[in-house]
């Protein structure tokens, strides 16, 4: 039973964890990407 | 005033049902598009007249590509 | 003379059929049947069913270990774990992650689904089934086939076949499944909430994410590896735009070749003795169970979402965290415009549809780390 619990309670963990993170570096991404990636201008 | 009909998402024209110079009520099906094999229904956004249809069945178009005017 | 007639009959099949080949017969009949009349996940679920009947065939031998063509097969492809992963290749070169990558936001969505599996993980572990039996039925609410197999081969291989077939019915009939849920759980106003416009997302970023995705995804669930690495290299290769013939090949030849292999073999796997189990009525129920919890938390996260957030989300969109892709994402799509024809769900609900895929291989990848 306790294990049941554990695994539970570390698995919504993880996977918030692990969606988490995802989105951070998709936010650092894009961010990079809008700063350093030179923008052809649309002539 | 003419107003544009866009595309709500970016998909393939399947189907026009409308022409230029015909009347049109808004929410009417102005056409249909294809994405994700699903047919998304395009409304008219107003009362008027076609005046121009810029794209044709079969065409792909992206998301807010002006598809037709309506006067 | 009449005893030679009798010995003739007994090197035949006819003399080893027992009730339950038959019964298996009509399972395998039934598959076909739902997969041609009404075209129930049909690349499936017809070669699922045909195997279920090559499987239950008296004295052919074709499930004997170590000979059975079928075990082949079986053993080389699944147990191998070939074949989940290869199919996770082609899943990939077919997904485009944009829907994702321009709302980021949304892929918590595809968190808050996951959040089914494990409440059905519980309460399958409380009706007497073992941990490893738990998480095999609980991950059926991930509505992740590839996933499902991987991990059920892996944890509870004796109910491979059963959570496979499960999860298979159960994705064909998401359109029934959840639309109920999602109407109860929200108010009309809710439904009418129209979705701010995605912002464009550039080339580049759709080259970055498969590789940091992958790094970031690895380092947490080591044990995810396998589909999850797959499954970026796929879309790389569709994002790099510079080997479309391997793109090509994942998404069509290779995933029809391996979609064949998968579905003999796990149809292989339904022999009476194996099917014709209590526990199997089980596996149906909590595999249901879990489609509709999943269902439910998905939508609930995205209105809690909305206590926090300033821009609204339409929290019919949390029911795409099912993985079910795109068919989720449809029946968000569809559900939206019983409200207003004219708001268009349907690239929104890609992003937590994909992110959900994502979100089931973690919490596949959580449950090897502790059972395995």
């Amino acid at each position: 039973m306790e294990q049941a619990v554990t695994i539970f309670l570390a698995g919504i963990f993880g996977v918030f964890l692990g969606i988490a993170l995802i989105y951070v570096a998709i936010r650092i991404t894009a961010i990079a990407v809008d700063r350093f990636v030179p923008k052809k201008d649309p002539a | 005033m003419a107003q544009n009909i866009t595309a709500p998402l970016s998909g393939k024209v399947i189907s026009l049902d409308i022409k230029v110079g015909k009347k049109v009520e808004e929410d009417d099906e102005a056409l249909v598009i294809e994405a994700l094999k699903m047919e998304n229904p395009v409304y008219a956004p107003c009362n008027g007249t076609v005046k121009e249809i810029k794209v044709a069945v079969g065409d792909l178009v992206e998301e807010d590509q002006v598809l037709a005017v309506i006067e | 003379m009449m005893s030679r007639v009798f010995s003739l009959f007994e090197s035949t099949g006819f003399a080893y059929l027992t009730p339950g080949m038959v019964f298996m017969w009509a399972i395998g009949v039934t598959l076909i049947y739902l997969a041609i009349a009404r075209r129930f996940e049909p690349l499936l679920l017809l070669p699922i069913g045909f195997g279920v009947i090559m499987a239950n065939l008296p004295l052919a031998g074709l499930m004997h270990p170590g000979e059975g063509l079928l075990w082949r097969f079986y053993h080389y492809g699944i147990q191998w774990e070939v074949i989940p992963p290869l199919i996770f290749l082609g899943l990939g070169a077919l997904t485009d992650f944009a829907p994702l990558l321009a709302n980021p936001l949304l892929i918590f969505l595809g968190a808050g689904a996951q959040v089914g599996v494990y409440l059905t993980f519980f309460a399958a572990f409380g009706l007497g089934f073992s941990l490893n039996e738990s998480a095999s039925i609980a991950i059926i609410g991930g509505a992740d086939g590839p996933t499902t197999i991987f991990l059920t081969t892996k944890l509870a291989p004796h109910l491979l076949g059963s959570c496979a077939m499960a999860a298979y019915s159960y994705m064909a009939l998401v359109p029934i499944i959840q639309p109920p849920i999602m109407r109860l759980l929200t108010t009309r106003k809710e439904r009418l909430i129209r979705m701010q416009k995605s912002r464009k997302v550039s080339p580049l970023e759709k080259i970055v994410f498969p590789i940091v995705a992958t790094l970031l995804i690895v380092l947490l669930t080591p044990a995810a590896a396998p589909l999850i690495s797959m499954l970026m290299l796929g879309n790389l290769f569709r994002e790099s735009k510079v080997v479309e013939r391997l793109n090509l090949t994942s998404q069509n030849e290779l995933m029809n070749i391996v979609t064949i292999f998968l579905g003999v073999s796990i149809g292989a796997t339904l022999s009476a003795e194996n099917f014709l189990r209590r526990d199997v009525i089980f596996i149906f129920f909590f595999g249901l169970f879990a489609f509709m919890v999943s269902t439910a938390t998905g939508v609930l996260l995205a209105k809690l979402m909305n206590l926090f957030l300033t821009t609204k989300i339409n929290p019919l969109l949390g029911a795409a965290g099912v993985s079910a892709v795109p068919m989720s994402a449809r029946v968000v799509s569809n559900v939206g415009a019983e409200a207003d024809k004219k708001n268009y769900l349907l690239m929104y609900a890609m992003g937590p549809n994909v992110a959900g895929v994502i979100g089931t291989v973690i919490a596949a990848g959580v449950f090897l780390a502790f059972l395995k």
